[in-house]
């Protein structure tokens, strides 16, 4: 893997040739990107990919372009949480990108989403503040329906344990692991019972903006999360079950890459 | 959105929540998503029938006249910059119950789609729409054995 030295951090500055943030220009990315929030997840994500180069690594987002079974694919961080991923999907759009699909861990909010499990979100509860920048709250974050469809074949086809349903995204980490804290604690509290009620699987941070930004951009969307804590019960994954369950998420959406059409 | 497409099938994958009903059962943050598998048993009936149909999200409003005059209406700006959002947001369809059915939908751990005809109450195609909807239901009782 080696890094290209003509995408290497300007500190922000602007050229016109290279998207302002993700440092990238047309041809640098596939069609097709998986997007961790973590920067430091980009290099293992790629691992899982037959060949891959470091094409820009400025600020949270990290960039590695490569292909998989023969298909071309990207994986890009958007660092934690919507305004940065509404970032991150607007400029590799325009650069190219097609088809998104987020890569993270969530928190358990059903008694059945168990630590281990992937949740393939179909839509996403808009407890933020960017996609309201781009829609109305009415409108609903909703997965493209072929993405989601793909990514069930997958999980089927590799016999993981999985759920399909709508996760939770909100913009207060500690909001959520410390509700009683806040001043808002009533809001806080309240709402969550009604997600619980309303069957939402998971909790994470990013996906509402992802799915808003991608109906508005015209792009198909996706997302996998990991369960990876579990407040309730006071669980969470272990580094190495961490690290098995990462593998079995990233393979599943190399798999359904397969599915999408290159170039659609 | 609504009016250069004439006389068409339309499977709804979400539904904008402009209704006022569904707000009294959560929060307007939750999204108006029908379920997966109805929606998957729609697209795939329509194939098998050889029927046209476009899949995508729908706006579920309250107030019919809202959407066909409203330049009448005293909240005329409200509407209309709420309607110029859904059409840059790819909305494909505008309806006045769907949004209602797919949030109680999960509240009450059911599974709901839905397939509306466009601009028309045209035999043919609510005829169409029939068969489409009986070909899903044989296609969901056949996905529910094999579990």
């Amino acid at each position: 893997m080696s890094n290209n030295k003509n995408h290497e951090t300007k500190g922000g500055l602007l050229d016109d040739n290279l998207q302002y943030h993700v440092q990238l220009k047309k041809g640098d990315v596939s069609d097709f990107v998986i997007m961790p929030g973590d920067p430091g997840r980009v290099e293992f994500i790629a691992e899982h990919f037959d060949s891959a180069t470091l094409v820009a690594d400025n600020r949270e987002y990290k960039t590695m372009t490569g292909k998989y079974k023969g298909r071309s694919v990207s994986v890009t961080s958007t660092g934690i949480g919507c305004p940065s991923t509404a970032i991150a999907v607007e400029e590799l759009a325009n650069v190219g990108a097609k088809t998104f699909v987020r890569l993270g861990t969530s928190g358990a909010m059903q008694e059945y989403t168990r630590i281990g499990e992937k949740v393939i979100a179909t839509g996403a509860v808009r407890f933020e503040g960017t996609s309201v920048q781009y829609m109305p709250i009415e409108f609903p974050a909703v997965a493209s329906h072929d993405m989601v469809s793909s990514l069930i074949n997958s999980a089927k086809n590799a016999n993981l344990s999985y759920h399909v349903g709508i996760v939770q995204s909100k913009d207060s980490f500690y909001g959520q692991h410390n509700p009683e804290g806040m001043p808002i604690a009533a809001e806080l509290l309240q709402k969550w019972d009604a997600w619980v009620k309303g069957g939402v699987l998971c909790s994470e941070m990013e996906a509402a903006t992802l799915f808003v930004v991608g109906s508005y951009r015209k792009v198909r969307t996706g997302a996998v999360l990991l369960v990876a804590g579990d407040q309730a019960r006071q669980e969470s994954l272990s580094k190495e079950d961490y690290k098995e369950n990462m593998t079995e998420s990233i393979n599943m959406i190399l798999e359904s890459s397969l599915e999408i059409e290159e170039g659609s | 959105m609504i009016k250069q497409q004439k006389k068409e099938i339309f499977i709804a994958t979400a539904a904008v929540r402009d209704d006022g009903t569904s707000k009294q059962y959560i929060p307007i943050e939750f999204p108006a998503v029908a379920s997966h598998s109805v929606v998957d048993s729609l697209i795939k009936a329509s194939e098998d029938l050889n029927i046209q149909t476009k899949v995508g999200i729908c706006q579920s409003k309250d107030s019919f006249f809202g959407e066909m005059e409203p330049e009448r209406m005293p909240v005329a700006p409200y509407l209309d910059y709420k309607w110029s959002a859904w059409q840059k947001g790819g909305v494909g369809a505008s309806e006045m119950e769907a949004a209602t059915l797919f949030t109680l939908s999960h509240i009450k751990k059911i599974q709901a789609g839905a397939i509306l005809a466009i601009e028309t109450s045209d035999k043919k195609i609510v005829h169409d729409m029939t068969k489409i909807v009986l070909e899903s239901i044989t296609k969901m009782e056949k996905s529910r054995n094999v579990k």
